[in-house]
C-alpha cells in the first residue's frame, strides 16, 4: 500500500514538475524521505524516482536515478548525523544533495533553484513523517 | 581468512547504482526504446492535460499583479509588436534577397522547409514538445514560432523531445544585425539572459536593433532571435557586448514548429 502510494506520488510529482512548475519535485521528495526513512527505502525510492523522471522527461534512463541515489547516499552518510545537531544542517545537506543531483543529471546549477529545493525539503519533512507513520510499520513511535 | 564486511545499506547503494548505470548503457544503445515508447504513450496525455491546465492554475497568481484584462491586453500588444518586428525583418530580408537574386540570376532557389507542429507539454530550463522521432524530429533540428527562433532540439525520444533555449549557457550561435550589418555571437547566460558578444568596436551597435541568425553554422539565416536591450561597451575591450531580449514572451506559447529540410 505504502509502496503503491509512493509510486503514485512520484509519477504525479514528476508530471507536475515538468508540466506545471518547471523544476523537479521528485528530488525534494527523495531528499526528505532520505532524512526520515531507512537507507534501503530511500535508495529504492531514489532509483524508481529517477526512472519515472527519465520516462516523463524523456532523458537518458538511469541518469536521474544515479543522481538521486548519490544525493540520497550523501544524506545517509553525513546529513542525518549532522541534522540531529541543528535543523540548519538539514537545509545545508538538502542543498548539497540538490547540487549532487544537478551535477550528475546535467541540470544547470542555479542558486535560486538550490534554495527552492532545500526549502521544499524542509517544508515536506513533516508530511513525510506523517506518511511514514501512516503506512510503514517500522516508523511507529510509542508515545507514553 | 577474515572476509571484508560490507554493510547492507552500502550493498544496496552499490546494487542500485550498478543497475542505473546498466540502464544508462542500455538506453544509450537504444535497447529500451520500445519500453519508453509505451511509457510515453501512457504519460503524455496526462502531461498535456496538466500543461493545458497550468494557465488556469497560474492565472490567480497573475491576477494579484495585474487585472486579468490588463494581462491579456499586454499579451495582445506583445504579440502585435512581435508580428510587426517579424514583418520588419521579413521586409529587410526580402530586400536583401532581392538584391542577391538580381546579382545571382539563375542561382538555385532558397531551400523549402517543412514545419512539424509541436504542442508544448512542459516548461523549465528547457521546453518539452509532444513530438519525437515518430514524427521525424531529430537532435539539432531548429524550433521556431513564426520567424522567431525558439531553440534547437536537445534530445528526442519516440514521442517527445526537449528544446535547448537560447538563454541556456551552453547555447552559442552566430548572428548579425540587419540594421548595421555587424556580425556577432549570441550566447546564453545564467539560463535567463542572452548576450551578444564578439561585435567589433567599429560596428554601429544601437539599442532596439534587431538580432537575427547569420546562418554561418547552426540555424538558417534570417531567423529573429531578439533585439538589443542594453549595450555593455567598454572602449578598452576588443569587442562590444550587449544584452539581447526576446521579441516574444515564450510563456504564452502552446504550440511551436520544428523545421525540417525537404
Amino acid at each position: 500500500m505504502g509502496i503503491l502510494f509512493a509510486l503514485g506520488a512520484i509519477i504525479f510529482l514528476a508530471i507536475l514538475g515538468k508540466s506545471l512548475v518547471g523544476f523537479s519535485l521528485v528530488l525534494p521528495l527523495v531528499l526528505a524521505v532520505s532524512f526520515k526513512a531507512s537507507a534501503e527505502q530511500s535508495f529504492l525510492l531514489a532509483f524508481f524516482g529517477g526512472l519515472v523522471v527519465g520516462f516523463v522527461d524523456g532523458s537518458l534512463l538511469g541518469r536521474d536515478s544515479v543522481g538521486l541515489l548519490l544525493a540520497s547516499g550523501l544524506i545517509h552518510l553525513y546529513g542525518r548525523r549532522f541534522s540531529k545537531k541543528h535543523w540548519a544542517f538539514t537545509l545545508v545537506f538538502a542543498a548539497l544533495g540538490s547540487v549532487a543531483y544537478s551535477w550528475v543529471s546535467g541540470r544547470y546549477l542555479r542558486l535560486p533553484q538550490i534554495a527552492i529545493d532545500a526549502g521544499l525539503v524542509g517544508a515536506s519533512l513533516p508530511l513525510v513523517s506523517w506518511w511514514r507513520e501512516r503506512f510503514f510499520q517500522d516508523s511507529i513511535v510509542l508515545k507514553v | 581468512m577474515k572476509q571484508l564486511e560490507v554493510s547492507q545499506p552500502l550493498r544496496m547503494f552499490a546494487l542500485w547504482i550498478a543497475v542505473s548505470a546498466a540502464l544508462v548503457g542500455l538506453d544509450h544503445a537504444g535497447w529500451v526504446r520500445g519500453m519508453r515508447g509505451i511509457a510515453e504513450a501512457v504519460l503524455l496525455p496526462f502531461e498535456r492535460a496538466v500543461f493545458q491546465a497550468s494557465d488556469v492554475v497560474r492565472s490567480p497568481f497573475q491576477t494579484l499583479r495585474f487585472w486579468r484584462s490588463g494581462t491579456a491586453r499586454i499579451a495582445d500588444l506583445e504579440r502585435q509588436v512581435a508580428e510587426l518586428t517579424v514583418d520588419a525583418t521579413r521586409v529587410m530580408q526580402l530586400e536583401e534577397e532581392n538584391a542577391a537574386m538580381r546579382k545571382l540570376l539563375g542561382a538555385p532557389l532558397p531551400p523549402q522547409w517543412r514545419f512539424i507542429p509541436a504542442p508544448l507539454v512542459g516548461r523549465g530550463e528547457e521546453i518539452f514538445l509532444g513530438v519525437g522521432t515518430r514524427e521525424g524530429v531529430l537532435v539539432g533540428d531548429v524550433v521556431v514560432w513564426g520567424d522567431v527562433l525558439v531553440g534547437t532540439i536537445l534530445q528526442t525520444s519516440t514521442r517527445q523531445s526537449s528544446v535547448r533555449l537560447l538563454t541556456d549557457p551552453r547555447s552559442s550561435l552566430p548572428v548579425y544585425l540587419p540594421s548595421s550589418g555587424a556580425d556577432g555571437l549570441l550566447e546564453g547566460r545564467f539560463g535567463s539572459q542572452m548576450v551578444l558578444t564578439q561585435v567589433l568596436q567599429s560596428a554601429n551597435l544601437r539599442e532596439d536593433a534587431l538580432v537575427v541568425t547569420s546562418g554561418a553554422f547552426g540555424p538558417p539565416r534570417g531567423l529573429v532571435v531578439g533585439k538589443v536591450r542594453e549595450i555593455l561597451t567598454n572602449e578598452t575591450d576588443v569587442y562590444q557586448e550587449a544584452v539581447v531580449e526576446p521579441v516574444v514572451d515564450f510563456s504564452y506559447f502552446i504550440t511551436v514548429f520544428v523545421v525540417k529540410e525537404q
